[in-house]
């Protein structure tokens, strides 16, 4: 497998430098560095043209001028990195920095979110193929899918920037709003459920009933100017997910399990007064320690309360004290709320547009972390609703074709249950395909999402790269590239040595 | 067994507790200034330098931070007059044998904002790297300072001479009707010494004794201070990069999203300003820009306009917004070089006739700026207002009109006398305002019996010397001041005149016109040269692009400007009138 490696990254220089070679090139012939100069009237435009192939070596052919580049970037393996400037005089590299700081913020919450919500939605529609909950959800996502990024961009901005903003002067929902919102919102639980006609009118009902409380509920108490949890919220929605986790990951049956999840939640909701005091002086740090404290804290109070398969209840353990430590998270940036949007640099209107932060803004960690939530909501919604359908439709596809096997059947036969045939045979199998196309999908999150960034004015690799072609301003150009490049051959390999460490049957030969 | 588990989580939870506490902050921070006298402005680039007089530094988000960091003898207004700052110093002009004399002075007691005062090093400072001085006329010869503007009016008065420590003179060896705009003050000469590493006092005697041409190690350093010491995309480190004498300072800069100004404690001008924070917000996209001001994000925008934007920003309450003329004009050229149908003046004639100038204008601009008009010379703006007025009167561009189309191209048709000459037509196929033109022209043009060939190209910038093509469509940027393009465009051989055009009074012209320091001349001979275009027949202007701007209704003292920083030039003006 180190032969295999080795093998392929040396394929790979040899890749790089070929590709690099035709892009250079490439870029050299997609436009004409001195366009703006040639048609410009100023007096001093012969100066100005000449300081420009001065700048970009012009004088020399393109083929030629790419073995110059290449000899900056050589000078890496000599501890002298070159990667050249801009046309600003900028240099590439801190270019680069900034733009893959820049495109890991804005694309990293989508990815995530669209991997995990696109994954379930695509196993559960399996579960029920050709139901309404499949019918909706494939037309969900095959919707967005088809949408363009500048127009639910503009969308997004009209409705959950300026009209939530505007809404937020008064946010009093009037009854008849009230009442379309939540009739639309239970025709879709209707259209989403499954079974009997009867269950899917309770469906529903149940989702109009639910839809119209929240919304009152929100009005009554000004929820979106003070928001909270607080232990009323933190009890059912704990209790919720200690059952879930402990059917998905054990089974109900299995009474040590639920009691691991259920003592998580109680730990953490005698946790959350005394942490209280610590989380007003937060930093980053503490908050991930906080996390994995409550994980870990979870494991280990799973194997303490042992029994016949100790791991299933460590892993529950572990799942809900995840949601009870993002629970009082949550709930701490909730109480920064009313802080953040009173802030004078604010204005009472929290959803900006654009940008990535709010310029000078003074504050503690949880104002500045709502800060740049605020700026990355409507973008990674944006990302998020585009790329839910490949995964949703890739896992469904993958889900149905592991539920039609011969051992799933014998796995039935034999009387286990359904959840762990799907949890234990099904699921974990329809994610081996999934592996490789999530392991390409990260290797490409570098590369950034051009016209989202343009328009969030996010300044990431996408932009860059654009920007940068437009001008015929080869250098950023060729970072990006490289950058991306690189990433795209690291992660193919990854997939190849993930998919054979995962199958058995696929054996990477040295 | 049990009271085991019960210790272990129990050790687990002090642990965790422990690690917990050890990563607190030391104390918060929260001395959060409201600051209600804010304004926030959108920019569509990212910032990359503080200096915006070097070719890498030459952008637009760079100089409306040096116009605002930055001020001299003199500020170009709303209405493209030259305003002398009198608070800031003096210059005026006085014959001098066959030239002029140009003497500035710094008014005693300006500083800059750290103190030091603005004296003799400042003044040389900008003279060396405006003019050009010291660098080497051949072309592998050695380069000092990388300037990007126009050279030459200051290189042609040689070395200055200075009179005492606050001023400095140019004698310029024949009349020069730009003397007003070609020298203004630079970048602080203490700082550049620092960086250069030299006393100020030093790079005072290098740049008085160092020869043009010559390798110099001080001059190399210092040039090389100013030409890139400046670059940075983030808050310099080093404060001193930060000195200026403008009404602001920049304060604070997020990479490639927003630089931070405050106004200038030190500020010495007469408007001290009102506003004490002005955040510029990169906003690269148009409709993004209209929603961050509808948002309440930005205060103020200048985005590109299209008849979307401007609608949109009209439809916005509590806003004003104002579309106007920019001083961008579109432009059809015709190429009169030897064997183009066009070498004929008739032919030349009859095609201009045919030119749906009026329909052009209602179809394009008046759906963005209802006061549009078809523009009338080739030489003046609407902006130039009364200049504007009267060249229109004597340029000859009434043999154009564009309200009876038929009556145009039955002219047309008599000039041509039954020729069918083929032109073919060059423009930006990239470029809608330019593709809708051509349509208009090409129709209207068949009517009269030219058979009109679609050469639209993506590559029309580089096609444009090449001559291989009988009429042009694109746009040129006037300046407002200064009256170098003249030249630069329609004297013969020039490196703008692409159409083989050549007249000896225009040429006359445009070597008299720099001559000369009398403006009743100057606009006498452009006005002359002006006739001559469309006597000659050598082209039409056709429309000005639209500008527009949209800002907060609070603000008081905007006066949007058409052309460069638009919002910017007189930001001290500026207050929140609640």
């Amino acid at each position: 497998m180190l032969m295999y490696s080795v093998r392929r990254l040396i394929t790979a220089v040899f890749i790089l430098l070929g590709a690099s070679f035709l892009v250079y090139n490439l870029v050299a012939i997609a436009g004409n560095p001195l366009e703006e100069l040639l048609v410009s009237n100023s007096p001093n435009k012969e100066q100005l043209i000449a300081q420009r192939v001065e700048a970009l070596n012009l004088d020399v052919p393109a083929p030629v001028r790419y073995f110059m580049w290449l000899g900056g970037i050589l000078g890496c393996f000599a501890g002298q990195c070159d990667f050249g400037q801009n046309l600003a005089g900028t240099p590439v590299t801190q270019l680069l920095a900034n733009a893959i700081y820049q495109t890991l913020t804005l694309v990293l919450a989508s990815t995530i979110l669209s991997i995990l919500i696109g994954v379930s939605l695509g196993i559960v529609s399996a579960l029920r193929q050709y139901s309404a909950l499949d019918y909706t959800v494939t037309f969900a996502s095959f919707l967005f899918f088809s949408l363009p990024s500048f127009w639910i961009a503009v969308l997004l901005k009209e409705f959950l920037a300026i009209g939530f903003n505007d809404f937020l002067r008064n946010p009093v929902v009037t009854i008849p709003t009230t009442l379309l919102i939540s009739l639309i919102a239970g025709i879709f639980w209707y259209s989403a459920s499954f079974g009997k006609q009867r269950t899917r009118y309770l469906m529903g009902l149940v989702g109009f009933l639910l839809t119209a409380g929240m919304i009152v509920f929100v009005s009554a108490t000004q929820w979106f100017l003070t928001p909270f949890l607080g232990i009323p919220f933190m009890l059912p929605l704990g209790l919720g997910a200690a059952v879930l986790f402990t059917y998905l990951v054990a089974g109900l049956r299995n009474r040590r399990a639920l009691g691991t999840g259920l003592g998580m939640v109680l730990v953490g909701l005698i946790a959350y007064f005394p942490l209280q005091g610590l989380l007003a002086q937060a930093t980053l740090l503490m908050v991930v320690i906080i996390l994995a404290a409550f994980m870990a804290l979870g494991w280990v109070l799973g194997l303490l309360a042992g029994g016949y398969d100790r791991g299933q209840g460590a892993r529950v353990g572990l799942l809900t004290g995840l949601a009870m430590a993002l629970l009082i998270i949550a709930d701490r940036f909730m109480q920064a709320w009313p802080e953040y949007i009173s802030n004078s640099r604010i204005k009472g209107r929290p959803i900006p547009t654009a940008n990535a932060s709010t310029p000078n803004l003074q504050g503690d960690f949880w104002v500045l972390g709502i800060d740049t939530m605020t700026h990355i909501l409507l973008p990674t919604i944006a990302l998020t609703l585009i790329s839910l359908a490949s995964y949703s439709r890739f896992s469904r596809a993958s889900m149905l074709e592991i539920m039609n096997q011969d051992y799933i059947r014998t796995a039935r036969a034999k009387g286990v249950s359904e959840r762990a045939v799907v949890m234990k045979h099904a699921f974990r199998n329809a994610l081996i395909p999934l592996a490789t196309i999530i392991a390409m999908d990260i290797g490409g999150i570098i590369g950034g999402a051009a016209i989202t960034e343009r328009i969030f004015a996010f300044k990431g690799m996408g932009t860059l790269f654009l920007d940068s072609l437009a001008h015929t301003d080869p250098n950023p150009v060729m970072g990006v590239f490289l950058v991306t490049g690189l990433m795209a051959l690291i992660f193919n390999l990854v997939a190849d040595l993930l998919y054979s460490a995962l199958d058995p049957r696929v054996r990477v030969k040295a | 067994m049990t009271k085991k588990r019960a210790y272990s989580a129990l050790g687990l939870s002090a642990v965790c507790a422990l690690t917990l506490s050890a990563c607190a902050t030391s104390g918060s921070s929260n001395n959060a200034t409201t600051n209600d006298s804010s304004v926030s402005i959108a920019i569509t680039n990212v910032f990359s330098s503080l200096n915006t007089g070097t070719s890498t530094g030459n952008s637009d988000t760079n100089g409306i931070i040096s116009s605002m960091t930055n001020t001299g003898f003199y500020t170009v207004t709303d209405k493209f007059e030259v305003r002398h700052n009198d608070w800031f110093g003096t210059y005026q002009m006085s014959p001098e044998g066959e030239g002029i004399k140009v003497d500035y002075t710094v008014n005693e007691g300006q500083k800059w904002s750290d103190g030091n005062d603005i004296d003799k090093g400042d003044l040389l400072l900008a003279w060396a790297a405006i003019s050009g001085h010291f660098n080497s006329q051949d072309e592998n010869g050695v380069q000092y300072f990388d300037y990007a503007g126009d050279s030459s009016g200051l290189a042609a008065a040689g070395k200055p001479t200075t009179k005492d420590d606050r001023s400095i003179s140019f004698t310029y060896p024949t009349a020069f009707a730009d003397w007003e705009t070609v020298y203004d003050l630079s970048k602080p000469a203490h700082v550049v010494a620092e960086l250069a590493g030299m006393t100020e006092a030093e790079l005072v005697e290098t740049l008085e004794s160092a020869t043009p041409g010559e390798n110099n190690d001080k001059l190399t350093k210092i040039a090389e201070a100013w030409n890139t010491a400046y670059d940075t995309t983030t808050k310099p480190s080093d404060e001193k990069l930060l000195v200026g004498n403008g009404p602001y300072l920049v304060s604070d800069v997020i990479e490639n999203q927003s630089v931070t100004l405050t106004a200038n404690p030190n500020y010495q001008g007469s408007t001290k300003p009102a506003i004490q924070e002005v955040v510029l917000k990169v906003l690269p996209d148009a409709a993004g820009q209209v929603q961050a001001l509808q948002n309440g994000e930005v205060d103020a925008v200048a985005p590109q306009a299209s008849i979307d934007t401007v609608s949109q920003l009209e439809g916005l309450s509590g806003v004003v917004t104002t579309p106007q003329a920019d001083q961008a004009y579109d432009h059809l050229d015709l190429n009169m070089q030897e064997g183009s149908p066009f070498a004929d003046a008739n032919v030349r004639k009859a095609f201009l006739l045919t030119v749906p100038r009026q329909d052009i204008v209602d179809k394009l601009i008046k759906p963005m700026n209802s006061d549009a008009k078809v523009l009338n010379s080739q030489l003046y703006l609407v902006s130039d207002a009364e200049n504007y007025a009267k060249t229109v009167q004597s340029n000859n561009s009434s043999d154009y009109p564009s309200n009876d189309m038929d009556a145009n191209i039955a002219k047309a048709k008599e000039l041509l006398n039954g020729q069918t000459p083929t032109i073919r037509i060059l423009y930006n196929s990239k470029n809608s305002n330019r593709v809708n033109t051509f349509q208009m022209i090409k129709e209207s043009a068949e009517k009269a019996g030219f058979v009109v060939v679609d050469s639209g190209s993506e590559q029309w910038s580089s096609m444009l010397a090449g001559g291989d093509y009988e009429a042009s469509i694109f746009g040129w940027v006037s300046s407002g001041v200064g009256n170098g393009t003249l030249g630069q465009i329609f004297k013969s051989g020039s490196s703008s005149n692409f159409t083989s055009y050549s007249n000896s009074t225009v040429d006359e012209a445009a070597e008299n016109i720099m001559r000369t320091t009398d403006t009743a001349r100057i606009e006498e001979l452009k006005m002359q040269a002006d006739g001559e275009l469309f006597k000659d027949a050598y082209g039409l202007p056709l429309f000005q692009s639209v500008a527009v701007t949209s800002y907060n209704e609070n603000l008081q003292g905007v006066k949007p400007k058409p052309g460069q920083y638009p919002l910017t030039w007189n930001i001290e003006e500026w207050s929140y009138g609640k």
